[in-house]
């Protein structure tokens, strides 16, 4: 006789005796999509066609599927995914329940099959259909069309893989596992876990390597979102969310999900009846699992105490990882036995543990690997690339949408390598002498060492390799390397941000000047050519030194359109500034110098000459603030002296705000501000001191200086 | 027939089941005794397919029984502590029994249900102890199978209810091809009930035999001899699993039929002789005590 009992019988079964759960999966994802949807667009009343309001919903709506923009519905879902998982199988934590199945002619894999089935069923019945009502609740609202429908369609997809690999990771920690509690906790390792040990690698680079300096997302962080069950989620739900879920996710949670189903029906097969009651079903991989998790939950603490405390000082983090190590040892061990008596059972993993994290500890610490003074050696370098972090504040390109090329410094010319080279040879001295680039960023003031400057060095090297290095590096040192690689014609090109405009976008030109206002020079466009080859003579022409020592005495302005790719992806120019008034951005900061005459003289011929000071009857009023430091140092105490009676002083704790109105006290003032110009190799200050000049035309200039 | 080929069960450091060889003969009733963790539920769950042995082979009717559902179909495992789902009441359970096992005969469960007064619409979690155990029973007789395992399946049932489904098994033994395999430590229960008996005792199989046999090759000889080199000339050609002495008289538990110790002990001239059967719980005790589980161990 052949005995076959259907899969779909079971499974029948299996949703009768947990038909609560499939109750609570249906009202759970009920409250969640449909109503919420229907009550979040009641609140849009006038959504007509071209609004801005039906664009809001239609840019919304596919979150609303899976929770990209709920993030509550989104934990829900991986809530419902560990309560289906450990419900389903709850029953191999118990011998009775244990016995009961598997004395049944059934086989295992047909029970392990029939049990995750039935537990999918119970998710995707309830969402299809809340996917559906969803749709039919923004139809009735007329926000739907057919890209949005895909849309919403995709999101539905990333929903139902993002449920499923949570599903499926907490299955496979279910069949590790002998006690329903220790499921749930396993369960959480196995989805976390392999994300914080993927997140930990550039993390401690972060927090030990004083020249660590990443631009895009590090590798390992990438992979987290491919190899990791939370990372997927995650990035399922969010990229879906913004309609940009692509193939390489989806891809990568049906493959991690294949193989945690896969590895979970094998442990299932082999699950021992004994286990039932056991913290861990398989008792000879109790020491694996303690290091495994201990490791990297360690370091984690550790990591973790320094962003809560806010400690800077690596040492602690060693510290308070191997308290951490010591701690974790113990629960697991407890967790294991449930007998305070045996913590020390495991003496051997605890100890391995430990010293594996003091290991890495060390690596990291004490820069066994040498990252910090790491150097391709000459002959292997292809090229070499630095920017110090005064050109952020200098520079802004056109083309730039990070990460970028010119945000990290066009390489240098193969004849200057060797400048560069020995500049960051120097960078690496002085990390070596105790001066590190996180001093720049100190909220006391005191800590920034004068005279220098941090820069990012990248070395492609002729493997292919690119190598990111940040060091402190000497101003004076800087300059002189500066001078020596602006003498080169092409560096200098790549360099200053109007060579990259595409003349035949640029909508209009605008100046500022002293008055900190911004000027449109209305030309035509072979105006503005005229202006533009000028303006790129004059950058080629001056000196290096007027470049790296100057004081601008104005900026040119470029109006430019947004391309498609800007918009569509939303990748934005932290430099550059929104004009509001339409799909056009500005970019500023093409400065011009004394020695600028070309540009001057157009400018001159256009009738818009550049004003080098402001003319105190075009002022009325301007607020000086002072700190008390600077009030201290007696820098200000002749202009302060010489003041009528019209002007104002009001004392604060910390400053003194002076505010002057009569028009000798304006131009006593003006004198001691020259205008906000950075140069190309100044870091910008941290002062407290700041004008506000109010002009009789109703504008306002303010900065600090 | 069920056969067991040198197996072999260990958890961690205790050695459940110790390389045990044997066979249950179809259409008899097997008990199943022994000391308490001498491995009797451990070896039932093998047979039972729910335990892989560690090594040997378990044959029922021919065929493996580890993750062979035809096989297994033909076999039902009562455990111990039976184990229901949540909130289904005797109706439910009939019906999923009915779905795993082909043979299911619901028309007698129903009128059995019936006749044990057990209520069909009542949750089974809010039944007494024994009264789970009746409906565990009923669903394993109703299965249809041709083995039913019982882990002390008795205990717990009141005098009524074990008479009554010893009267159960009987009349299914007649009807149809059943042979229940019963562990249990009420020896008087398995004596009216058991064709043959296996006794185990850490995780060996002491002995395999008909109850009938068992009982005729052991027996408790009292004597009183009055010459001691006669008395000892006895002692030495007698196959003694336990001896007492009180006053004179001599009482020896000696393997062996009846009639041979009787010829033996009579041609060493007693004053008095006499040969009486042993009650299955004394063969376990002097059993177990060859085997090193005496009661004098745990007095002193």
């Amino acid at each position: 006789m052949t005995l076959k009992i259907s899969c779909i019988k079971l499974i029948r079964e299996d949703i009768r005796h947990r038909g609560w759960a499939a109750a609570l999966s249906g009202i759970v994802l009920l409250l969640m999509m449909p109503v919420y949807t229907v009550l979040y667009l009641s609140k849009f009343s006038g959504v007509t066609p071209g609004s801005s309001e039906l664009a809001y919903l239609v840019s919304c709506f596919p979150g609303m599927f899976n929770g990209s923009n709920v993030p509550i519905f989104a934990a829900g879902i991986g809530a419902l995914a560990v309560l289906l998982a450990l419900t389903g199988f709850v029953y191999i934590h118990s011998r009775e329940k244990l016995d009961l199945y598997h004395s049944l002619p059934v086989r295992r894999s047909r029970w392990f099959v029939a049990v995750y089935l039935s537990g999918l069923l119970m998710f995707l019945v309830p969402y299809i259909i809340c996917s559906a009502l969803t749709l039919a609740a923004g139809a009735s609202k007329g926000i739907m069309s057919p890209g949005l429908a895909a849309d919403c369609a995709s999101a539905v997809l990333a929903g139902i893989l993002a449920w499923l690999v949570i599903y499926t990771a907490c299955v496979f920690a279910v069949m590790l596992t002998g006690r329903t509690a220790i499921g749930l906790l396993a369960s959480l390792v196995v989805i976390v876990l392999p994300f914080m040990m993927f997140f930990l690698l550039s993390s401690l680079q972060t927090a030990f390597f004083e020249s660590y300096y990443t631009l895009e997302t590090p590798l390992s962080q990438r992979l987290a979102d491919y190899l990791s069950p939370l990372g997927i989620f995650s990035s399922l739900i969010t990229l879906s969310g913004n309609g940009e879920l692509g193939v390489s996710v989806p891809a990568a949670a049906v493959i991690l999900t294949a193989v945690l189903f896969t590895a979970a029906l094998f442990l299932y097969r082999a699950y021992p009846s004994e286990a039932a009651g056991n913290a861990l079903a398989f008792p000879l991989i109790s020491p694996v699992v303690k290091v495994v998790v201990c490791i990297p939950a360690s370091l984690f603490a550790g990591l973790m105490a320094q962003t809560l405390i806010g400690i800077t000082d690596s040492s602690w983090i060693c510290l308070m990882s191997l308290l951490a190590a010591l701690v974790i040892c113990g629960i697991i061990e407890f967790l294991y036995t449930m007998d305070l008596r045996t913590l020390l059972k495991g003496w051997r993993s605890s100890l391995i543990s430990i010293g594996a994290v003091l290991a890495i500890l060390s690596i990291f610490r004490f820069d066994l690997l040498g990252y910090d003074t790491y150097m391709p050696d000459e002959d292997r370098l292809e090229g070499i690339s630095f920017y110090p972090d005064s050109f952020s504040g200098y520079f802004s390109y056109p083309d730039e949408a990070l990460p970028s090329e010119s945000s990290l410094g066009y390489y240098v010319p193969v004849k200057d390598m060797d400048l560069v080279y020995t500049l960051a040879q120097s960078g690496i001295q002085n990390l070596k002498d105790g001066l590190t680039p996180d001093m720049f960023y100190s909220a006391d003031e005191t800590d920034i060492p004068e005279g220098y400057l941090p820069a990012v060095f990248r070395y492609r090297t002729s493997g292919g390799r690119t190598v990111l290095r940040q060091y402190t590096v000497s101003k004076k040192e800087t300059e002189e390397t500066l001078a020596q690689l602006l003498e080169d014609q092409e560096y200098r090109k790549q360099l200053f941000p109007v060579f990259h405009v595409d003349r035949d976008k640029v909508v209009s030109l605008q100046i500022s000047d002293i008055y900190g206002q911004n000027t449109n020079l209305n030309l035509d466009r072979q105006q503005m050519d005229a202006l533009l080859d000028a303006y790129e003579n004059d950058v080629m022409k001056v000196s290096a030194d007027t470049l790296i020592n100057g004081k601008p005495i104005g900026e040119l302005i470029v109006e430019l359109p947004y391309t498609e790719t800007d918009t569509e992806t939303g990748v934005t120019d932290t430099a550059s500034s929104y004009n509001s008034a339409g799909n056009t951005f500005l970019l500023p900061m093409l400065y011009i110098y004394p020695g600028y005459d070309d540009t001057m003289a157009l400018l001159q011929e256009y009738g818009c000459p550049l004003s080098t000071e402001i003319d105190p009857a075009d002022v009325s009023s301007v607020m000086l603030s002072l700190s008390q430091s600077t009030i201290d140092s007696g820098s200000y105490d002749d202009m302060l002296h010489a003041l009528s009676d019209t002007a104002e002083l009001e004392e604060y704790e910390e400053s003194t705000d002076i505010t002057v109105t009569s028009e000798e006290d304006i131009a006593l003032v003006l004198d001691q501000v020259d205008g906000y110009y950075i140069g190309i190799l100044d870091l910008g200050s941290a002062s407290m001191d700041y004008v506000n000049i109010y002009y009789k035309d109703g504008n306002f200039y303010g900065y600090s200086f | 027939m069920i056969e067991l080929k040198n197996l072999n069960k260990t958890f961690r450091d205790i050695h459940a089941v110790d390389h045990i060889s044997g066979s249950i003969r179809e259409g008899m009733v097997f008990g199943l005794i022994g000391s308490n963790g001498a491995g009797k539920s451990t070896l039932l769950r093998m047979i039972a397919g729910i335990i892989r042995p560690d090594s040997g082979e378990i044959l029922v009717d021919g065929g493996p029984v580890y993750e062979n559902p035809e096989v297994k179909s033909q076999v039902c495992f009562l455990s111990d502590s039976p184990c229901y789902f949540p909130n289904a009441d005797i109706r439910q359970m009939r019906d999923y029994y009915a779905m795993i096992y082909p043979s299911f005969n619901r028309k007698l469960f129903d009128s059995l249900v019936e006749k044990f007064r057990l209520e069909p619409k009542r949750r089974i979690s809010s039944f007494s102890k024994g009264m789970k155990k009746q409906v565990s029973i009923l669903l394993g007789i109703c299965s249809g199978t041709r083995y039913l395992l019982c882990d002390e399946t008795f205990d717990g049932l009141d005098p009524v209810v074990r008479q009554a489904v010893k009267s159960l098994f009987a009349a299914e033994i007649m009807n149809r091809d059943l042979t229940p395999v019963i562990s249990s430590h009420n020896l008087r229960e398995l004596e009216d009930i058991c064709d043959s008996i296996g006794l185990l005792h850490q995780g060996k199989l002491l002995l395999t035999q008909d109850l009938d046999q068992i009982k005729c090759n052991i027996c408790k000889l009292q004597c009183v001899i009055p010459d001691s080199h006669r008395e000892q000339a006895l002692i030495r050609s007698l196959r003694i699993l336990r001896m007492e002495r009180t006053g004179s008289l001599l009482t020896l538990t000696v393997r062996g039929e009846r009639s041979q110790v009787l010829e033996l002990v009579h041609a060493q001239e007693p004053l008095f002789a006499e040969v009486l059967p042993l009650t299955l719980e004394e063969i376990f005790i002097s059993e177990t005590e060859v085997a090193g589980y005496d009661i004098k161990d745990f007095l002193h």
